[in-house]
């Protein structure tokens, strides 16, 4: 089964159910599915198989109409965060090689310099709004799109100074699709919040599985989804009962909505991932959501989510949380712990570096030979060999097959739940023409997993800080710019000559912790 | 506080929340404002809350209350008015 057959099979079985709800329009399985095959009709006398199109517009029913009208024609989509600034998202364009560039009203600015050099920006409001003779529906359930083709391309944040392009194939996408299905055994009564923005891995799940489950799926609009009191209300008035986000979203929800002890009596299943579920957001959730069961699941976007743990009553009490069990995996998923030396490590409590192998791994990165090695890692294990991703990610197995998360060695770091190499921080800060050396450290936060500090020397004397400010709010996305930015007469260094990224770190946490105070 | 000055006082606190390189006048949309996310509105509350000496009651922690400067000080002018009037 692909991830359109699911949905094409709920269109059948359940054609007058509410599929999707976007303010006051809603759409039933039969009409939704008629928007996507219009829109892939109208895609398709465009583009032809194969073509990359970007997406650079906010949240809305037509940019989800359009990834399905995508998966429908073997088109292939890339969407691009609205609030990227104008050089990310022309990079992300040029890197894709996209055919189309679709935008919104609110994203039109970005394009609108004639000497971008990307030819065909359209809107897609205008795009959609046409008539035309729409397509059997039926036809585009056997379209001959290849497991192994590329159905989407999500940008990440890249230590080279580039955002980089990890490439999921339908194949990617379908194993985890069924799995979800199975494990989840959502039904047509299931609704879900969709919070996350269309740019983030989250939001593969409320889609595709929520319409291969029958469920309903309400998209929450920005201005909604960064208001704690208003996700609190949107959650009560639709009587949400799915809810998947990342654990700074829930301690937002848990400490400045007016939610209390039983107030979301309706949701069933919590599902976390994308940071570490503390012992505190997890004992919010048990008293907000009783009767709710709640996941905490891991994956990096170049898996996509392989595993996931059931939570026990009483583990708030633990200091961590498994992220994962070793039988609760994506069908073909292998998850191993491989030591310094590339060996597996079969005992428990001995952390090594996760590595991943199966059906759902990425086949890379985009145009990245270089880093694409980490994608192609051997692994010998009672006489077989796999082909694994090394994840970065450190782990260990405790005595019941738990899958225990101990961190990273790197300098990849997450904010917010979205992903950052601070050497893109520090490669966008030293393009600031006065800037001539950079550090970033990352300073752990209880709310945001880290807040970000950079330290730079300026080329010369002279206050440049508040348009260094300036800059990076234009040039970088929010959540990759420095809360605290420190300007040194020279960076300290190591006895070799290093920056001391350890004196920094004191420096750093100092400045954080005055801003908390402050 | 008087309604102009707390208006004012809101259209400072937007400016530095955000670190706008515009000037924020009473009818500034946030959304419009580059660094409008999850993280700015959370210490832009903060700020407020520090500034005014109160504590911002949840219920009004919605969009509706932060389209703009304004809307934040009538908000805010109004629960100040409740209090007074208790």
């Amino acid at each position: 089964m692909t991830s359109l057959e699911v949905f094409y099979k709920r269109v059948l079985t359940q054609p007058d159910h509410i599929a999707l709800c976007w303010n006051d329009k809603h759409y039933t399985y039969s009409e939704l599915y008629k928007e996507c095959v219009r829109a892939a009709t109208i895609l398709s006398s465009h583009v032809t198989k194969g073509s990359r199109i970007c997406l650079h517009m906010h949240k809305s029913d037509r940019y989800l109409i359009m990834m399905y009208a995508c998966i429908m024609t073997g088109i292939i989509y890339v969407p691009i965060d609205p609030k990227s600034p104008r050089e990310r998202a022309h990079f992300i364009a040029n890197d894709s090689q996209a055919d189309l560039v679709f935008i919104d009203d609110k994203t039109k600015q970005y394009w609108v310099d004639p000497e971008t050099a990307i030819p065909n920006v359209i809107d897609l409001y205008h795009f959609l709004n046409v008539d035309i003779p729409v397509a059997d529906p039926a036809v585009y359930i056997q379209n001959n799109v290849e497991d192994d083709g590329l159905a989407l391309i999500l940008y990440t944040s890249g230590s080279t100074g580039q955002p980089k392009g990890v490439m999921l194939t339908h194949e990617n996408l379908n194993v985890f699709i069924l799995w979800a299905l199975d494990y989840f055994s959502l039904t047509s009564e299931d609704r879900i919040a969709l919070l996350s923005p269309f740019h983030f891995d989250l939001s593969l799940f409320d889609i595709f599985v929520g319409l291969g489950g029958g469920c309903t799926l309400f998209l929450v609009e920005e201005a909604t989804s960064i208001m704690p009191e208003a996700i609190y209300r949107f959650l009560n008035i639709n009587s949400i009962t799915v809810i998947y986000t990342v654990p700074t979203a829930y301690l937002s929800l848990i400490k400045r909505s007016s939610v209390r002890e039983s107030g979301l009596p309706e949701l069933k299943h919590i599902l976390s991932a994308g940071e570490t579920l503390s012992p505190d957001v997890l004992l919010g959730l048990r008293k907000i959501a009783p009767g709710a069961i709640i996941y905490n699941m891991y994956g990096p976007l170049e898996t996509n989510v392989i595993t996931s743990h059931i939570v026990q009553p009483g583990e708030h009490l633990k200091s961590d949380i498994p992220i994962g069990h070793k039988w609760d995996r994506i069908s073909g998923a292998k998850i191993f712990i491989v030591d310094e030396n590339k060996k597996v490590i079969e005992n428990p409590n001995t952390e090594g570096e996760i590595w991943v192998s199966g059906p759902s791994v990425s086949p890379g990165y985009l145009n990245l030979l270089d880093s694409n090695k980490k994608f192609d890692q051997s692994l010998d294990m009672n006489g077989q060999t796999y082909v694994c991703f090394a994840t970065g990610d450190y782990g260990w197995w405790d005595e019941h097959d738990r899958l225990h998360f101990a961190g990273r060695k790197d300098f990849l770091i997450k904010t917010r739940g979205f992903r950052v190499e601070l050497g893109e921080v520090e490669r966008a800060l030293l393009r600031f023409p006065e800037v001539v050396e950079a550090a970033v450290v990352a300073v752990p936060h209880s709310e945001y997993s880290h807040l970000l500090v950079a330290h730079i020397v300026f080329r010369d004397a002279g206050n440049k800080l508040e348009l260094l400010r300036q800059y990076c709010q234009t040039q970088m996305l929010n959540y990759m710019n420095p809360k605290e930015i420190i300007v040194h007469d020279s960076l300290p260094r190591t006895s070799g000559g290093k920056v001391s990224r350890m004196d920094l770190k004191d420096i750093s946490y100092q400045a954080i912790y005055d801003i908390t105070k402050r | 506080m008087i309604y102009e000055h707390l208006l004012q006082e809101i259209c400072n606190i937007v400016n530095k929340s955000f670190e706008s390189n515009q000037p924020v006048t009473a009818d500034t949309l946030l959304s419009d404002l580059p660094a409008y996310d999850s993280l700015s509105v959370v210490g832009l509350i903060g700020d407020i809350e520090e500034v005014l000496g109160n504590a911002v009651p949840p219920e009004v922690l919605v969009p509706e209350t932060f389209r703009t400067p304004k809307t934040i000080a009538d908000v805010l002018y109004t629960i100040q008015l409740r209090s007074v009037q208790k």
